[in-house]
């Protein structure tokens, strides 16, 4: 038998939490900014490298992360509308 | 002047930069903390929270690399600008050290000039004063380069050592590979040149440059979608790949209008943003809109709630209407009642309308400070929208409502 204990407004909130990182991680500026803080010696490029040589992965975690979050607020807002309707049921209204 | 060169770089921008690595690596890591609370029970205890944990534990090692990249980036760049800072004092200090020197020596070299014009030889005292003064100048200005070439160098040597640890970090299973590289660097470039585009109207002979900018952006992002599925054209058809993406028409309006904003003057586009980064922002914005419905729903006051909220489940979104349902009186008054209703919902709807039709309007003039692209995203955004309403009262779900008003 399928048990279900889930707290709805607590899944979205995780949903956003999620959505806010993948986009954190998608909206990474260009690392070329950071640069000029640096000056002129070899740290500057090191940054560089380390901020955007990673591209590949930072765009596909930060797709699945936000496909991820958008998925938790949906499943929030689903239990959340199947128990007021389940609610109502029982009290004699209809969904 | 000594022509002694300061040193560059801004140690307070080092500073907030390791700070911003340092909170995104702790942001990372505190999903771990998530997958804990999954992994308990304590949130989501079902086949759905277990499918979605599973999801979750699947990106936890790349996560873990992420967070070990950008965080382990942070005490070396904290270092480096201390190094920065005292060497800059230093060099600073130095400079004008120099520089005084230097304009001192030549005053003194003036003051022996007039005295040779006056009949003094080298040998006589004034003489031997200036010019012991000027070899003191002499030595002071070369203490000041050496302090210089010295703070220099400690600098060097921290910029040495700091970019030896990013290095080492950057060397990580998350690092592009060079054909990757080399393609995403081609898209970048091509499609920064091709802006210049924009100005073939006032520079016409900037026309093929943009041209060609714009076939090369084209060829390296159709080589990163073939290659690697990532790209543009996979989430931005705008149309049936926008659907199969599963990107909500609302995401899409609100990250179409993303980046513009209202002046006193009218609207403008305050940044530069990919399809793929509207995509995004538009999502999150459509998710905490979402979030903050649900907030919204559990603080209803408690005389509206249900039974269902009085054991301590949550009050139904449409508690209040469902409620009134019951409560219709009969006879003439009941009439009455329902005329008035009548009026009051017509005019409500109207004022709705009017209400959607302006903030269409509103948003539709953000997109278009954004640029044809974040037009064609909003169109799009608003098409969905509607194909999903008429699909959604085709099917006996819910009338229109106003969620376009802001």
């Amino acid at each position: 038998m399928t048990t279900i204990r889930v707290d709805a407004s607590e899944v979205a909130e995780l949903g956003v939490a999620l959505a806010e990182v993948g986009a954190d991680l998608l909206l990474m500026g260009d690392p070329a900014a950071e640069r000029w803080a640096l000056g002129p010696g070899a740290a500057g490029p090191a940054v560089e490298d380390l901020l955007g040589g990673w591209r590949r992965v930072r765009l596909a975690l930060g797709r699945s992360l936000a496909e991820l979050g958008a998925a938790g607020v949906d499943a929030g807002s689903l239990y959340l509308d199947t128990e007021a309707g389940v609610s109502r049921s029982f009290a004699g209204g209809s969904w | 002047m000594s022509g002694l060169p300061p040193l560059p770089g801004h140690p307070a921008a080092v500073r907030l930069l390791a700070d911003r690595l340092s909170s995104t690596a702790r942001r990372l890591g505190a999903l771990a903390a998530v997958l804990a609370r999954l992994r308990d029970g304590a949130t989501w205890d079902g086949p759905a929270g277990e499918a979605f944990g599973h999801r979750l534990r699947e990106m936890a090692p790349v996560l873990d690399a992420v967070a070990a990249r950008l965080g382990g980036a942070a005490a070396p760049l904290r270092v480096l600008a201390d190094a920065m800072e005292e060497a800059q004092a230093v060099v600073t200090t130095a400079v004008l050290d120099a520089d005084e020197a230097e304009h001192a020596y030549a005053v003194l070299e003036e003051r022996a000039a007039l005295l040779v014009g006056t009949g003094a030889s080298e040998q006589s005292p004034e003489m031997l004063v200036v010019r012991h003064l000027q070899v003191e100048q002499v030595e002071a200005q070369q203490a000041a380069r050496a302090r210089h070439a010295a703070a220099a160098e400690r600098f060097q040597e921290a910029d040495r050592r700091c970019a030896e640890v990013l290095r080492r970090l950057a060397m990580d299973d998350v690092a592009d590979s060079l054909p990757y590289r080399l393609l995403a660097g081609v898209s970048t470039a091509a499609h920064d040149v091709g802006t210049v585009g924009a100005l073939a109207i006032v520079a016409p002979e900037l026309r093929p440059v943009a041209a060609l900018a714009d076939a090369a952006a084209v060829g390296a992002d159709a080589m990163l979608l073939a290659v690697y599925g990532e790209g543009d054209a996979g989430q931005l058809a705008l149309g049936a790949g926008v659907a199969a993406a599963g990107v909500a028409g609302g995401a899409l309006r609100a990250g179409a209008t993303a980046g513009a904003q209202r002046t006193s003057t009218g609207v403008v586009s305050t940044a530069r943003l990919t399809g793929s980064q509207r995509v995004a922002l538009g999502a999150l914005r459509e998710a905490r809109a979402r979030r903050d419905a649900i907030r919204a729903t559990f603080q209803v006051p408690g005389e509206r709630g249900t039974a269902s909220a009085l054991i301590g489940g949550p009050t139904p979104r449409r508690a209040a209407r469902w409620a009134t349902g019951g409560a219709v009186a009969t006879g003439s008054r009941a009439a009455r009642l329902e005329g008035g209703a009548s009026r009051v919902v017509a005019r409500a709807r109207a004022l709705a309308r009017e209400r959607v039709n302006r903030a269409f309007l509103d948003d539709w003039r953000l997109a278009t400070a954004n640029g044809p692209q974040a037009q064609r995203m909003y169109a799009s955004g608003a098409t969905l929208e509607v194909a999903a309403k008429g699909a959604s009262k085709a099917g006996g779900g819910q009338g229109e409502g106003g969620e376009n008003a802001r």
